[in-house]
């Protein structure tokens, strides 16, 4: 980002004397970096969440037996996630008469704004990264967090008890499930002692956090488990539990609204994908091997395919999870959060840090 | 045990109230005097040699001069099963209620009662069951009507018609009205309606 | 498992008057249920049924014998054959005439494999109410092969109108034994996969396992039928017990819910006496397609204009869901004077005032699931 700001400020562009007016804004580097930060943000999610969308598609039909989109846009329905883009886009913009006006209306935005707002931090490949904050897990973890406050507004304010109790649900859900969320990632965050995932990444290169020690695996799946009831997908996805409450608390919107809430539910799984393969399955370090990914810009193309290639893989584990499991009732999704991963988060953080402590070694040498 | 031997222990059980056994045609049944029903049943659900454990269906039938209510009971135990028959009224058909010993009869009764208009004394709960309520008239009877309208909404073409023509006369009517009041100038505040 | 129920005293608390409305995807139907809950808990519930009302019973009375057929597939639409044998059984009771041999033989396959499709989609939708969306799409893969059947047969893939008051319409085309011994060797091989999927996960044990528990008492009394009054522990099947078509010729289990997962009589045991049932009726069609007949499809004793003497009559048949039974009472002419049905889901679904209060809202879904209610007999 600061390489951008100054690119930006060297730039001939900026300083040739026939825009005078130009050169005393000193903010306008800033201006125009953030711009192209925006649109490389929002073009990397738009085309994430379009190909997410045909690739759950794809891959629920295959595991049920069927083969899913093939026509739109000719090869196995690749424009399909388009068509139906355009199609909420252009759909009628239906709001409930006796629903609250501005709740209503901000929910979805701030729904959306608060999943995509993690991006800021994550760091796609060496150097590739919005802003590298040296608070960066919990920054992601905070301002996820922001979205139930969205979720409760949009139950609410549809004015329709199903909706009601899709958002209370969630809330209850999603807040439980944050601490087993935080604390498994104190874990890798106690093995580098720094909080900002570049670090956690390059303290990998060579040997993946997941499997150097029990405390970090157990840790990778607490987080993996804890991280999907957070997004609120199956099985967990008790709040828009589509065969009980229809659609839950977004039951009462429809087309580009109703498009935010979807988006922000890949946008969430397109987070805690790469947060778990940045914090245990090594970023955009290959195992066993030493590559230098700052050397040059190839190399550094190459580590975001790698960290890509993991963040899809995470993405492919939620989704075959979600069309085999059935759903979680609500109190069993809290008791199993509250009984059984938190202690499991708690124990690993105590033992890591301890470990950590004593210096000792689970595999030598390493 | 065949329903003639089920008529004979009832009787020698000394169970008041059975009226007659009829042999057919067809589905032999046993004839109850309406008010002994409730005791009937009880003592076929309770003998050993009986234990007629649940009743399968529970029938309005409206015949010209009489309706008739008839109990299929069952005995998943013993694999055997009997008809009663009770015969009504044809003006207040009434029947106490056999939810007390069957609590399956409860639904049973509330459709019976909802489309052919037999009481159950005894009832908890005697309602409409398919129908909503205030709807006028028990379907199953042979001299029903279809009301013209419920609750606002007509029912037949000719009601529907006749609602719009009133509708619309009522318009033209308050048309009228405010035209008359404007051309004899009344000291209105010149206020355009509506 | 019942959660606590504590009210702090000094937090006002509320109850919600929700409408499980008639358009609801886990009702089966336009069912409607209004639900008092505290929070999670219901704590008073009603229901209200109607909304699929057509007067079925009234349409009896304006039509002829035959012509009723139809609308008998209409009742419990996913069994249509089912429901078409009852009423031609009651009429032929009227009549005093029986079937030929084959045809009892090819009307006890055709249902026992509606048995099948109509367990399969039982199996299908409560995973989908449950949650899981896969189940549901292997299950309609082996409804396609029985629907196919059935459309070779009789044309029509789910109002067969198939069987005729005496017999049954049409013979079974050339192909169509082989075709069906290989539906049948094809849904043996898949029966395990649907305990992989969902029978035996975690995750739907814990939704279905010891919810919503009915005692044999409680079945009994409230006229449940057939695989929810197995699953609650009472051993009673028609098909063995008052025997009707070709049963008594036949070899077959009837399943009883043990509590396996749970207590007996829970929605695990109802889900799961269908699954026992899908191999047993598997069981069946293979042994009426070994001693199938040669012969007449329709007795010739029936005239084409249908006058039973005066009388009555009730057939009760075993349905997927339950006991069936048609009570037609004749006055010699040719229309009923009267038909009355015996609908099994409508006694299944009365026990919900009762059983409801104190489950939580999820549990509801689980329940109904596992009732298998069709509204179209509900409401007829």
């Amino acid at each position: 980002m600061e390489s951008l700001i100054e690119f930006f400020k060297g730039s001939e562009f900026l300083s040739d004397p026939g825009i005078g007016w130009m050169q005393e804004m000193a903010f306008l580097p800033h201006v125009l970096a953030y711009a192209v930060v925006f649109a490389a943000v929002f073009g990397v999610f738009g085309v994430f969440a379009m190909f997410a969308i045909w690739m759950e598609r794809k891959v629920s039909a295959h595991m049920q037996s069927r083969i899913g989109p093939m026509r739109t846009g000719g090869w196995h329905g690749w424009a399909q996630s388009l068509a139906d883009g355009i199609k909420l886009f252009v759909k009628e913009d239906i709001r409930p008469g006796a629903a609250n006006a501005v709740l209503w209306v901000v929910a979805p935005a701030l729904v959306f704004c608060a999943a995509i707002a993690g991006f800021v931090a994550l760091p796609i490949s060496q150097g590739w990264v919005v802003n590298d904050l040296n608070l960066g897990v919990f920054y992601i973890v905070a301002i996820a967090s922001i979205e139930v406050v969205g979720v409760i507004m949009a139950g609410w304010s549809s004015n329709n008890k199903w909706s009601l109790l899709g958002a209370i649900r969630e809330g209850a859900q999603v807040v439980s499930y944050e601490i087993p969320a935080a604390m498994t990632l104190m874990v890798p965050i106690l093995m580098v002692g720094s909080f900002s995932l570049t670090d956690i990444v390059n303290a990998q290169q060579g040997s993946w956090f997941i499997w150097q020690s029990p405390w970090l695996f157990i840790a990778a799946v607490v987080y993996f488990v804890s991280s999907i009831a957070g997004c609120k997908r199956a099985p967990f996805d008790m709040p828009e539990a589509e065969s009980e409450l229809v659609a839950g608390f977004h039951t009462e919107y429809s087309g580009l609204r109703f498009a935010f809430f979807f988006m922000e539910e890949y946008a969430s799984v397109f987070i805690v994908s790469g947060v778990f393969a940045t914090c245990f399955l090594g970023g955009w370090n290959l195992p066993f091997v030493d590559l230098d990914f700052a050397s040059s810009g190839w190399m550094v193309f190459v580590g975001a395919l790698i960290c890509m290639a993991k963040i899809m893989f995470m993405v492919f584990m939620q989704m075959w999870l979600r069309w085999t499991l059935p759903r979680l009732r609500v109190d069993q999704v809290m008791s199993m959060g509250y009984k059984y991963l938190t202690p499991f988060a708690f124990l690993c953080v105590v033992g890591a840090a301890v470990y950590e402590y004593a210096g000792w070694n689970w595999i030598p040498g390493v | 045990m065949q329903p003639a031997q089920i008529f004979e222990k009832l009787q020698a059980e000394g169970v008041a109230g059975l009226l007659e056994f009829a042999e057919g045609p067809i589905d032999p049944s046993i004839l109850v005097e309406p008010d002994k029903l409730q005791e009937v049943l009880s003592v076929l659900k309770e003998h050993d040699d009986l234990r007629f454990d649940q009743l399968s269906l529970l029938s309005g039938v409206p015949y010209e001069d009489r309706f008739e209510c008839v109990y299929h009971l069952l005995s998943t135990v013993l694999k055997h099963a009997i008809v009663l028959r009770v015969k009504l009224d044809a003006q207040e058909p009434s029947v106490p209620t056999a939810s007390t010993v069957h609590p399956t009869a409860d639904w049973h009764e509330r459709e019976t009662f909802d489309l052919v208009g037999i009481r159950f004394e005894g009832h908890p709960d005697l309602r409409r069951i398919y129908l909503p309520e205030g709807w006028v008239g028990h379907p199953m009877r042979r001299d029903y009507v279809d009301p013209e309208e419920f609750q606002g909404i007509p029912l037949t073409d000719v009601k529907r018609e006749e609602w719009e023509a009133e509708e619309k006369a009522a318009k033209a009517a308050a048309a009228e009205g405010a035209a008359s009041e404007e051309a004899a100038g009344s000291g209105s505040d010149g206020k355009a309606e509506g | 498992m019942k959660p606590e129920t504590e009210k702090y005293t000094d937090v006002p608390t509320q109850e919600m008057l929700i409408s499980m409305g008639p358009q609801h995807p886990a009702t089966h139907g336009v069912l409607r249920l209004v639900i008092k809950a505290d929070g999670e808990i219901i704590t008073y519930a009603d229901v209200d049924v109607g909304n699929l009302h057509r007067c079925e019973e009234r349409v009896g009375q304006n039509l002829k014998y035959p012509q009723f057929v139809p609308y008998t597939d209409r009742l419990d639409y996913l069994s249509g054959m089912n429901n078409n044998l009852g009423f031609c059984l009651s009429v032929e009771k009227l009549l005093g005439v029986e079937a030929p041999e084959r045809a009892q033989y090819i009307r006890t396959i055709m249902v026992e494999l509606n048995r099948i499709a109509s367990h399969l989609v039982a199996f299908g939708t409560y995973s989908l109410d449950i949650g899981a969306w896969t189940p549901l799409l292997y299950a309609f893969r082996e409804r396609e092969w029985i629907v196919k059947l059935f459309e070779q047969v009789c044309g029509a893939r789910m109002t067969f109108n198939y069987m005729k008051i005496g017999g049954v319409r049409e013979d079974l085309p050339t192909g169509w034994i082989a075709d069906c011994r290989r539906f049948l060797d094809e849904q043996e091989r898949r029966w395990p996969e649907y305990n992989r999927i969902l029978s035996n996960n975690q995750i739907f044990i814990k939704r279905t396992a010891n919810v919503a528990t009915v005692s044999a008492e409680d079945a009994l009394a409230f006229g449940w039928t057939g695989p929810c009054l197995r699953a609650s522990g009472v051993d009673f099947d028609l098909r063995r017990d008052f025997p009707y078509l070709v049963y008594d010729k036949l070899d077959f289990d009837v399943c009883t819910g043990e509590g396996l997962k749970g207590t007996v009589g829970d929605c695990w045991d109802r889900y799961w006496v269908r699954m026992l049932e899908i191999l047993q009726s598997v069981r069946i069609v293979r042994q009426c397609l070994d001693n199938l007949p040669d012969g007449d499809i329709v007795t010739k004793e029936v005239k084409k204009n249908i006058k039973p003497p005066a009388g009555e009559a009730y057939v009760r048949t075993e349905n997927p869901k339950g006991e069936v039974g048609y009570y037609v009472v004749s006055d010699g002419s040719a229309i009923p004077w009267r038909v009355r049905i015996r609908a099994p889901s409508f006694n299944n679904l009365s026990l919900i005032p009762k059983i409801l209060p104190g489950l939580m809202i999820a549990d509801v879904v689980a329940f109904i699931g596992s009732l298998d209610i069709v509204l179209g007999e509900v409401d007829r």
